[in-house]
């Protein structure tokens, strides 16, 4: 297995593994936002930051 | 005519919400599973490789992923159909709105020429391969044009059917090519498990350098254009605050996994050792350029190149459904606006659709369908996909800085403002690399640019209707004498405008200023703009006291102004006219919010206005004898010595700096602090008598001092830590604020680096 393999095989397991957590995260977010209806940007970053 | 026109009629129709999580999805998927995979894996596995075909799809990914963040934040904010043209309108105004949603359009009709004719030319090809087609005496160009109207027609009349219909049927056809196309990733997955040997396939990895990435990568980049119709159907969808921003992000999430199986089965398709092989297998399959996928597909299983281009068939019209479903609902907004004429927002009754949008795009997907060259018209339409996705990120970036407190979002993108900003680089670089794709499409883009900019001017500048985000100059009186320094002040109401303008009387003797009064009048949602004028009577007279008082001694302009916000409305004013400095009253007792200072309308003037701020709370028109100035260093601080110093007695007032350090910590050397700022604002340097207190708790020991001491007024610097770094530790000069029995002044000091991105962006 060369070194570009190597380094692409990680690189590709990154990208994915980002993938999947930004939608996690996403969902995650969304529906911490619906249940504690928040609404402006300031509002949701306070308890993004203090409530999980 | 059942129809209304939308301002001619008390009954206004409009679009029904029929479209559930399920349905935006598929339609995202829809439409970015279309032709642009078929024609990518051939076309890229021959310039970059085996491996470098995989970490094209997965790059892109995470490209696509942030731009669909991007969209996922304002869509949730802003529901409504128009998708990139509402969000540009509200970030940048009329003009920049027009061009958006103007190039949205044509990139998504022409798109849609495009899906029509893929599903053509598969259509027409597996037929003939069957033998069904021999007894056509037509040439096959001419077939293959005839079949592409044909199935526009169709997928135009599933449109015109409603919203319903419309993600029913693209959510049939988008679920059976992604099946489709998951068994055969999976197949190929498979085959590599059970042959090992197939792995092999993947070396060289990358055999033309790691530069090549980005070519294919612009090359494949449009296989991922499909949140924009996601977007469009805010109108129509069930709970689209949670439901587009999830769509989105879900569309990205199954595009890229299918592509990049899909891919990985390409790849190991082939077999090294085939007899009638010559070369590498993705020398092998980028030979057969945009047929190389299905010729690879062929090999892999029974059955492999039907079911491929059963997935085009799927693919091309789902693609095409959504394409048509976005491009309609782009010019209805138009309509709707006033930016194209109103027949475009004109809504049949009986099915709730566009139908005169409609009509007007589907001539335009049949007219390019039967009459360009795609593959030209195809860069074009990419060329301002970017643009549009490129504006998209602009646009996250400018809400989230001067709007983020009056929306209500469903969602906020992570990592903010890395994530935008990074798509916008790629963006700009593949956008330039498309010159080499096409030279033709560097001519179209800016031809109809150009059209788009005429049509502007001549028409839409005169037409277009008041949005509730504008802000409209009513009153506005010139100032007879122009100076160099100038300060605003905004007055609300007669009862405090002669207690704030006492005290900026003497900064404007300080810095010799003209003066700009400004009343912003408020106009609820529900109220009509044309109705504004009622609202406007009390800032009219708190603007004639605070004139009478001030005309006599400096140069004054005043301003009244309605809008629907008013801290956006003073920001703007203060960007608009150059302001060097910003002088606020607060009245209050506080905010009833944690996440407020000083309340929902002045923490964003505070920290969005480009200039100095100086805030005034319950500060009497007098002199002060003694001025408590607690500071901690920094540009804050020395505009407090400022402040402090014109608004102390000039003959017997005393300013005292308090620097206030935990046990063991370093102090401040005060002198030496004083001494710079006494340099930098040429300040009487008699004036201070500086102080120092060691304590353990530095708030409650300030709060003390400032309330017990024998002070008659505070002056503060605002806190520099960031907005979550004072939501998570709090900050002493807003304690402060919030504590403070005195009067009390806070100032905020934007210079340098900070003030030119400021004034900027």
């Amino acid at each position: 297995m060369g070194t570009n393999m190597i380094i692409g095989i990680i690189l590709m397991g990154l990208a994915y593994g980002f993938v999947v957590y930004l939608v996690l995260w996403s969902r995650r977010t969304i529906n911490f936002i619906a249940a504690r209806k928040l609404n402006s940007a300031r509002e949701i970053l306070e308890e993004l930051h203090h409530g999980r | 005519m059942a129809d209304k026109h939308p301002d001619q009629s008390r009954i206004t129709t409009e679009l029904s919400r029929e479209l559930s999580l399920f349905h935006v999805t598929m339609m995202g998927v829809g439409m970015m599973i279309g032709a642009g995979v078929f024609l990518g894996i051939g076309n890229s596995i021959g310039i970059v490789g085996p491996g470098g075909l995989i970490l094209t799809f997965a790059f892109n990914g995470v490209l696509a992923m942030f731009t669909a963040m991007s969209y996922a934040e304002l869509s949730s904010a802003i529901p409504k159909a128009g998708g990139a043209y509402n969000f540009a309108r509200i970030a940048f105004g009329r003009n920049i709105s027009f061009l958006a949603g103007w190039m949205e359009w044509f990139a998504s009709s022409v798109a849609g020429s495009i899906y029509a004719l893929t599903f053509a030319i598969y259509t027409l090809h597996y037929f003939r391969h069957l033998g069904l087609l021999e007894w056509v005496p037509l040439p096959e160009y001419i077939s293959e044009k005839i079949v592409a109207v044909l199935i526009a027609v169709v997928f135009i009349y599933i449109n015109y059917r409603g919203a319903s219909e419309t993600g029913k049927a693209g959510a049939f056809f988008t679920l059976g090519q992604t099946i489709l196309l998951g068994v055969i990733g999976l197949v190929g997955v498979g085959v590599a498990i059970v042959e090992p040997s197939r792995l092999t396939n993947f070396e060289p990895f990358i055999p033309n350098g790691w530069d090549k990435l980005l070519i294919t990568m612009g090359f494949t980049y449009v296989a991922f254009e499909g949140f924009e119709v996601i977007a469009q159907a805010g109108d129509e969808t069930i709970d689209p605050k949670q439901n587009i921003p999830k769509a989105m992000i879900y569309s990205i999430f199954v595009v890229v996994t299918t592509y990049i199986l899909v891919a990985i089965a390409a790849v190991v398709a082939v077999k090294a050792n085939a007899p009638d092989l010559t070369m590498e297998p993705w020398q092998w399959i980028g030979s057969f350029r945009e047929k190389g996928f299905g010729m690879a597909a062929a090999r892999l299983m029974p059955l492999g190149g039907f079911l491929v281009t059963l997935a085009v068939i799927f693919a091309s019209t789902s693609a095409l459904n959504a394409t048509i479903y976005s491009a309609t609902r782009v010019s209805y907004a138009l309509g709707r606006d006033r930016m194209l004429p109103g027949i475009f927002a004109r809504i049949s009754r009986r099915t709730k659709t566009p139908y005169f949008a409609l009509i007007v795009t589907s001539l335009i997907v049949i007219g390019v369908a039967t009459l360009l060259p795609t593959k030209d018209v195809a860069s074009s339409a990419s060329i301002m996909f970017l643009f549009l996705f490129f504006l998209v990120n602009l646009c996250v970036l400018k809400i989230r800085w001067h709007m983020s407190d009056e929306l209500n979002y469903g969602f906020l993108t992570p990592f903010f403002p890395i994530t935008p900003l990074t798509a916008i680089f790629f963006q700009i670089l593949l956008a330039i690399w498309l010159i080499h794709m096409s030279w033709l499409a560097w001519i179209v883009a800016p031809a109809w640019i150009v059209s788009g900019m005429l049509i502007f001017y001549l028409y839409s500048k005169k037409h277009a209707l008041a949005t509730q985000d504008e802000i409209i100059v009513l009153e506005e009186e010139p100032t007879p004498i122009e100076k160099a320094y100038r300060i605003m002040v905004p007055i609300s109401n007669p009862n405090n405008a002669l207690q704030l303008v006492g005290n900026t009387m003497k900064i404007c003797a300080a810095k010799d200023a003209q003066v700009g009064l400004l009343h912003m009048v408020p106009i609820p949602e529900q109220v009509p703009l044309s109705d504004a004028e009622k609202y406007a009577l009390p800032g009219k007279e708190a603007i004639i006291e605070a004139m009478l008082y001030l005309a006599p001694r400096f140069p004054i302009t005043s301003t009244i102004r309605y809008c629907r916000n008013v801290a956006r409305g003073i920001v703007m004013a203060a960007r608009e006219k150059k302001i060097d400095l910003l002088i606020l009253g607060w009245y209050g007792n506080g905010p009833h919010r944690r996440s407020f200072t000083f309340g929902s309308t002045l923490d964003p003037v505070v920290a969005k206005v480009p200039c100095n701020v100086v805030i005034f709370k319950d500060c009497p028109n007098q002199t002060f004898k003694r001025v408590l100035v607690p500071f901690a260093g920094g540009p804050n601080s020395v505009f407090a010595f400022e402040v402090a110093s014109i608004l102390a007695d000039p003959e017997e007032g005393q300013i005292i700096p308090l620097n206030v350090a935990r046990p063991g910590q370093p102090t401040t050397d005060i002198d030496a602090f004083l001494d710079a700022a006494v340099k930098i604002k040429q300040l009487n340097r008699n004036l201070f008598k500086p102080r120092y207190i060691i304590d353990k708790n530095i708030v409650q020991t300030i709060i003390q001092e400032a309330n017990e001491g024998d002070y008659d007024l505070v002056v503060i610097g605002a806190s520099r830590e960031r907005m979550w770094q004072q939501m998570v530790m709090g900050s002493i000069p807003e304690e402060l604020a919030r504590h403070c029995q005195k009067p009390f002044v806070m100032v905020k000091a934007t210079e340098g680096l900070k003030l030119l991105l400021k004034r900027i962006i």
